[in-house]
C-alpha cells in the first residue's frame, strides 16, 4: 500500500512540473533582474517593473509615501508633461495601471508586442528622472486623501482590518496602512517622497516581469538599450523591526452606522514564507482544508452543522517577512450574537489543535492547490502578478517554480507538527464590526 | 535627441499588423441551435458560458427573487450528492461550475481542466434537471439573501444602486434587486424553483459560448447530448415589458453622515442596433470612460484634485438603454463637481471632439481588443456576450470598420442626442454643503 502511495506521488510531482510556468531569467550588468514568462496565445505582453520598496520601508511618521510616490511617477519626467505617460499607452492601445503594498511597488502594461519597446523606454526614463512640482504634489495629495476616503473611510469593514492590523503587529512597520494614516498623508512634503524615491528606485532594487509573446534574448537587447545605463544605487538592506514576544490577545470593536452586517474577524500572528518555509507551505495547505469558503472545515462547522453562522472561512497570506497573519472571517446568522461566535470558535479550535488528519484528503487538497497554478496561466496578468509579487516579498526563482513539488510533499505529520501552533491566543486579535441600530 | 526618440513612436502607430487573434467557429449542436466556440489547446483547460433569456426581469409578482433563489441553490445539491458532497466533487476535481442571474439572463460558467469535461458535464447535468432543493438548504439560503437585501438600506454604495434603479427604473421589473424583495423571498417555495427551470431553461433561449482545449466535434456531442432536453415547445415564454420613461432633471439626495458622497447619474442611452452606436461608444470613451486619459478624469481629478475616481459608461438592458456615470468627492465639493460634470457634457455637445482626440481613441479601441483575448475564460465571455447583444460572427472582422467609420460630426450628433442636461438626474449620497434644489429622499 505504501509502495503504491508512493508511485503515485512520483507521478503526481512531474505532471506537476510539466503544468507550471517556465520562467526565464537574466540580470544585468546594473543588477536589474529580468524574468520571462513566454506565452504565445496572442501577439501581447504583460510588462512589468517592480521596486523592492513598499510601505513597510517608510520611515516614521511618513506614511502613505510608497503609494503617494506611485501616483506622482505619472506626473511627468523630463521629457513628458503630467499625464502624457498614460496618453502614450492609451494612444498605442495599452492599458496601464500600478499597485503599492506592504513590500513592494509594481508599475504595468498590457500591451501589443509591437510596443514593448515603447513601454520599455517609458519605464526606463521614469525610474530617474521624474520631475515635479509644487503645484502638482498638493493636486495629487488631494486625490490620495479622497483615495483613502473611498477605500478605507467610508468603508466600514476596511476601517476595522485598519484597526485590526495595527493592534496585530505591535512593533513591525506591518502596522500602518499602505495607504497611509490620514494626519501623515496631510503632513508629507514634495521633498520626502522625492527623497523615498531617489533612495528606493534604482535598477538593482527593481525586477522587470514580462508574461507574453516574447522571449528572452529580445527583452534582454531592449532591456540593455533602455536600462543599461541607468547606474545602480546603494541600498541599504532592509532590517526592520521585529515583533516582540506578545503577551495577551487584543480586542478591538468598530460600531458603524454603514452596515447591517455584523462581522466576526480572528487574526493570528503566523510566519511567512521567508521565515519558516516548510511551516508556511504546511499553512497554505491547511487553510484550504480549514477555511476554503465552500468546503472547508470551518465552513463545515459553523454554518451546517451548529448553524450559527451565513458564511465562515480562513485565509493565510505567506508573503512577507517577518510574520503575517493567519485571517478567519465568519458572518453570523440573524439572531446570533458575535460573543456566540467567539465562544464557539474558541471551543472549536481546541478540537482543530488536537484533529488527526487523513491522508487521502490531504492528497486530494494537495492537488486541488497545484491545479490552481494551471489555471493562473490563463492569462498574461496573472502569471505576471505571481511571480513579481513572490520575487519581491523573499520567494527565490526556484522557490517558486519548486512550489507546486514542495506542496506535494507536506504530510499530515507536517499539518500535525505546525498547526497546532498557529491559535494561540495571546498572538491574536478579535475584532468585531457591530451595526449600529438605529 | 530623446524628445524626437517619442515623437517617432507617434508616427509609426499606423503601422500597426491588423490583428485576427481570434478564429471562431460555429457548432450546429442541435436544429438550428449554435454555439460559437474558440479553440485552442496552449493549456489543458476549457471554458463554456450559457446564457438563457430568464433573469430576475421575469421574476413574477409576489415572487420577486425566484431567478435568483434558483440559480444559487444549483450546487446545493443533486442527484444522489449532498449538497456537501457535490461541492466537494467541484473542488477535488478543480470545476468551477457557477449559476448566477442579471435582469435578463440566467448564467452558467463552466471552467475545468480538459480531463475532466466528462464529469463537468455530467454535474451540470444533475444541478439543472435533479437538484434536491432541500428545505434547509432553502432556508439558508434565504436567510442570507435577505441580509444582503438589509445591507441596500445601510452600506453607502448598496443605498446608492438601490436607489439609482428606483429612480431609473421606476415602474419596471428592473427596478428591483437581482436577489429579489426580502418579503418576497420568504414565499418562493420549492415548487416555485422547479417551475421555473422547467419554463425557463430551453434551448430556443439558450445561447452557448466555448474557448480552450476542445474541438468542434467535441462541442457537439457535449452539448447534443446534455441539451437537447432543454428543448421545450409547449411551455409559455415569459417576456418583460419595454421601459419607457422621460427622466426628469432632478438633483436627488440621500442624506448620510458620511465623509465623503456619493454621486450618480444617469441619462437615456443607445440600443446596439442603433447606426450611431458606434459614435456613442467612442464618445463615451473620449468622455468618461478611457481611464486616466478621459475628459471627466482629466477636469476633475488631473487638474483640480476633487476625486479619486470619476467615470461614466453606456449599458444595454434588454429592454432599457442608459447612459451613466459617477464620481466620490468629499463633501464640500460635490456642488463643484456636479457642476463640472455638467459642463464637460455640454461642452462635448457644443464643441464635439478634435480629430485628434477621435483619432486616439479609435487606435486605442482597435489597438487594445487583443488584449481580452489572452485567457479562455476572458474569449467565452466575449463569445457569449456578442451573441447576446444579436449580433453575427463576422462581428470580430468587421469591428475595426465600426469604430473607423465614426467621424468628429457623428460624435457631435450623437452627444446631442444622449447628453441632453434636462433628462438627467444626479443621486447624492452623502452629506454635501452647497447643494441647492434637491429632492430628498
Amino acid at each position: 500500500m505504501r509502495f503504491l502511495f508512493i508511485l503515485i506521488l512520483l507521478f503526481f510531482i512531474e505532471a506537476a512540473e510539466a503544468n507550471f510556468f517556465k520562467p526565464q531569467h537574466h540580470t544585468l550588468d546594473n543588477r536589474l533582474e529580468i524574468i520571462v514568462l513566454e506565452n504565445n496565445r496572442v501577439p501581447a505582453v504583460a510588462h512589468s517593473i517592480w521596486y523592492k520598496v513598499g510601505s513597510a520601508d517608510e520611515p516614521n511618521g511618513k506614511s502613505g509615501i510608497a503609494h503617494f510616490l506611485e501616483h506622482l511617477m505619472f506626473k511627468g519626467t523630463d521629457k513628458l508633461k503630467p499625464g502624457e505617460f498614460s496618453q502614450i499607452v492609451s494612444i498605442n492601445g495599452g492599458k496601464e495601471n500600478a499597485f503599492t503594498s506592504k513590500n513592494y511597488t509594481g508599475y504595468f502594461q498590457l500591451i501589443h508586442k509591437s510596443k514593448l519597446e515603447l513601454v520599455m523606454s517609458l519605464e526606463a526614463d521614469r525610474m530617474k528622472n521624474i520631475k515635479l512640482t509644487e503645484d502638482e504634489f498638493k493636486n495629487e495629495k488631494k486625490v490620495v486623501l479622497e483615495e483613502r476616503y473611498s477605500r478605507v473611510d467610508n468603508n466600514p469593514s476596511a476601517l476595522l482590518s485598519e484597526q485590526i492590523n495595527a493592534a496585530l503587529y505591535m512593533n513591525h512597520p506591518y502596522r500602518k496602512p499602505i495607504i497611509g494614516w490620514e494626519h501623515e498623508i496631510k503632513n508629507l512634503n514634495l521633498d520626502d517622497v522625492l527623497k523615498f524615491y531617489k533612495k528606493y528606485y534604482a535598477p538593482n532594487n527593481a525586477i522587470i516581469v514580462i508574461c507574453g509573446d516574447i522571449n528572452l534574448d529580445e527583452v534582454v537587447k531592449l532591456a540593455k538599450k533602455y536600462f543599461g545605463k541607468i547606474k545602480p544605487s546603494k541600498i541599504e538592506k532592509r532590517i526592520w523591526t521585529n515583533e516582540p514576544t506578545q503577551h495577551a490577545p487584543r480586542k478591538v470593536t468598530l460600531k458603524s452606522q454603514d452596515t447591517a452586517i455584523p462581522i466576526f474577524k480572528r487574526h493570528y500572528l503566523v510566519p511567512t514564507y521567508t521565515k519558516s518555509k516548510k511551516e508556511s507551505l504546511t499553512l497554505e495547505v491547511f487553510s484550504e482544508i480549514f477555511g476554503n469558503p465552500s468546503t472547508g472545515i470551518l465552513f463545515e462547522e459553523f454554518v451546517k452543522n451548529k448553524k450559527l453562522a451565513i458564511s465562515a472561512s480562513a485565509f493565510y497570506y505567506p508573503d512577507g517577512f517577518g510574520d503575517t497573519s493567519f485571517t478567519i472571517s465568519i458572518i453570523p446568522k440573524k439572531n446570533v450574537s458575535l460573543e456566540e461566535i467567539e465562544l464557539h470558535l474558541n471551543e472549536y479550535l481546541d478540537q482543530i489543535r488536537k484533529l488527526v488528519f487523513n491522508k487521502e484528503e490531504l492528497e486530494k487538497v494537495k492537488k486541488r492547490l497545484v491545479n490552481n497554478t494551471i489555471f493562473a496561466q490563463d492569462s498574461l496578468y496573472m502569471g505576471m502578478r505571481i511571480f513579481g509579487s513572490s520575487l519581491t516579498t523573499g520567494y527565490s526563482l526556484k522557490e517558486i517554480t519548486a512550489w507546486p513539488k514542495d506542496i506535494s510533499k507536506i504530510s499530515t505529520n507536517d499539518l500535525q507538527n505546525f498547526v497546532p501552533n498557529i491559535f494561540n491566543s495571546n498572538k491574536s486579535v478579535t475584532g468585531y464590526l457591530l451595526p449600529i441600530k438605529k | 535627441m530623446k524628445k524626437l526618440f517619442f515623437i517617432l513612436f507617434f508616427l509609426i502607430l499606423s503601422n500597426f499588423t491588423p490583428l485576427n487573434a481570434l478564429d471562431v467557429k460555429e457548432v450546429n449542436y442541435y436544429k438550428d441551435k449554435k454555439a460559437w466556440l474558440v479553440n485552442d489547446g496552449n493549456l489543458p483547460i476549457v471554458a463554456i458560458k450559457f446564457a438563457f433569456k430568464a433573469g430576475s426581469g421575469i421574476d413574477p409578482k409576489g415572487k420577486k427573487g425566484t431567478a435568483n433563489l434558483s440559480a444559487s441553490l444549483l450546487d446545493e445539491g443533486a442527484g444522489n450528492y449532498s449538497a456537501k458532497e457535490f461541492k466537494k466533487i467541484l473542488a477535488d476535481n478543480s470545476i468551477t461550475l457557477n449559476f448566477n442571474v442579471s435582469h435578463d439572463n440566467f448564467y452558467i460558467d463552466l471552467y475545468t481542466l480538459k480531463e475532466n469535461l466528462d464529469l463537468s458535464f455530467q454535474l451540470l447535468d444533475l444541478a439543472l434537471t435533479k437538484p434536491l432543493f432541500k428545505l434547509d438548504e432553502i432556508n439558508r439560503i434565504k436567510s442570507n439573501i435577505k441580509l444582503i437585501l438589509e445591507q441596500s438600506y445601510k452600506d453607502p454604495d448598496e443605498i446608492g444602486s438601490r436607489l439609482f434603479r428606483e429612480i431609473l427604473f421606476e415602474g419596471h421589473p428592473y427596478q428591483y434587486d437581482i436577489l429579489g424583495l426580502s418579503e418576497d423571498v420568504d414565499q418562493i417555495n420549492k415548487e416555485d424553483l422547479e417551475n421555473f427551470l422547467q419554463n425557463n431553461l430551453r434551448t430556443d433561449n439558450l445561447y452557448v459560448a466555448a474557448s480552450g482545449d476542445i474541438s468542434k466535434v467535441e462541442l457537439k456531442k457535449y452539448l447534443n447530448k446534455y441539451l437537447k432536453k432543454f428543448d421545450k415547445k409547449n411551455t409559455k415564454k415569459s417576456y418583460i415589458p419595454v421601459h419607457k420613461k422621460e427622466i426628469q432633471p432632478k438633483i436627488f439626495l440621500h442624506q448620510k453622515d458620511l465623509r465623503q458622497s456619493n454621486i450618480l447619474f444617469a441619462g437615456e442611452g443607445i440600443s446596439r442596433e442603433d447606426p450611431y452606436f458606434y459614435s456613442a461608444y467612442i464618445m463615451n470613451y473620449i468622455l468618461g470612460g478611457g481611464g486616466f486619459i478621459s475628459k471627466l478624469t482629466t477636469e476633475i481629478r488631473e487638474k483640480r484634485g476633487l476625486v479619486y475616481s470619476v467615470y461614466s459608461y453606456l449599458y444595454r438592458y434588454d429592454k432599457y438603454n442608459f447612459f451613466s456615470g459617477g464620481a466620490q468627492t468629499s463633501n464640500e465639493n460635490v456642488d463643484k463637481v456636479i457642476k463640472i460634470i455638467k459642463e464637460e457634457l455640454i461642452k462635448i455637445k457644443k464643441e464635439g471632439v478634435t480629430k485628434k482626440e477621435l483619432k486616439n481613441a479609435k487606435n486605442y479601441l482597435i489597438n487594445s481588443y487583443v488584449l481580452r483575448l489572452d485567457s479562455n475564460k476572458k474569449v467565452a465571455s466575449i463569445l457569449l456576450n456578442t451573441q447576446l447583444d444579436g449580433l453575427n460572427i463576422d462581428f470580430f472582422e468587421k469591428r475595426n470598420d465600426y469604430i473607423n467609420s465614426v467621424s468628429v460630426e457623428d460624435i457631435k450628433k450623437v452627444a446631442n442626442r444622449i447628453l441632453d442636461e434636462n433628462k438627467i438626474f444626479f443621486l447624492i449620497v452623502g452629506n454635501p454643503s452647497n447643494l441647492k434644489n434637491i429632492n430628498k429622499i
